[in-house]
């Protein structure tokens, strides 16, 4: 099992654990995170031809620059995705908000201890992640997904 | 890409757009709070703090019904485009809100 494909699990597990307990639900909106984190960078890293060195070349992604890939395409402005199938647009801003979404929230569960985490809150993120990881494969052949999974890693520059 | 300050945003259009978004909503929708600020990384940012049913927040319907929410406050407000703002969405339920009132939920 890929280490994505476990911490989507494990986030899982931790949600449905029961007592339900702070800490609990602050690791369960941790984990997904994570869980995305990774499994972005292992379809991203994919087309590396050498195998071996696409966990190496993962160390090169940096979450800042994920997350501002990631609320990049949302913007119709710069990304306005014209000749592409409305319902590939769609999946994929549905991918990349989660992904901005998940990251914000781990903040606030793992550095913000002035207000308790509900539950519902906490179910919301685990299965936000889950359903990333369920509808990613559908478009991850697509071009406008595949552009997406580059620009992860590339800085935007101007000049 | 620029951002508009928070400072500049016309709140009384916004909540005039945001009204009409909540019109388009589901019965499985409570409330629709939201705030403007800044996220972890300073952008500014519109968070939406969403009370739903509790039968839209069981584990079988909660991707389902959260997702749609968010996806039809996302095209009706286009908070990037018309704003400047980056949009996050949380939610939770009436029977969580009402054992823990959050004024930011209200």
């Amino acid at each position: 099992m890929a280490y994505h494909d476990e911490l989507i699990a494990h986030a899982l597990d931790l949600i449905r654990l029961s007592p339900l307990t702070e800490m609990h639900l602050r690791r369960a909106v941790s984990a997904p995170y994570y869980a995305v984190f990774h499994l972005l960078i292992f379809e991203s890293t994919q087309h590396w031809d050498n195998a071996a060195l696409r966990t190496v070349l993962g160390r090169g992604y940096d979450h800042g620059l994920m997350r501002s890939t990631s609320n990049r395409v949302l913007d119709s402005r710069e990304f306005p995705y014209t000749n592409a199938d409305p319902r590939n647009v769609a999946t994929l801003r549905e991918i990349a908000q989660g992904f901005s979404q998940l990251q914000q929230d781990r903040h606030f569960a793992d550095y913000n201890l002035t207000q308790p985490l509900d539950p519902g809150t906490a179910l919301s993120q685990v299965k936000r992640a889950e359903k990333i990881f369920r509808i990613l494969p559908i478009i991850k052949h697509e071009q406008i997904m595949q552009e997406y999974l580059t620009l992860l890693l590339v800085k935007n520059r101007t000049a | 890409m620029p951002y508009i300050p928070v400072g500049f945003i016309h709140q009384s259009a916004l909540q005039e757009t945001i009204d009409k978004a909540k019109s388009v909503l589901g019965p499985e929708v409570w409330h629709v709070a939201y705030r403007i600020g800044e996220d972890n990384t300073g952008t500014p940012s519109i968070f939406f703090r969403i009370t739903m049913q509790d039968f839209a927040m069981t584990e079988t319907a909660i991707s389902d019904s959260t997702g749609r929410v968010a996806t039809a406050l996302f095209d009706q407000i286009r908070p990037l485009e018309n704003w400047g703002l980056r949009p996050y969405f949380n939610f939770r339920s009436v029977s969580e809100q009402q054992k823990r009132p959050d004024p930011d939920w209200a």
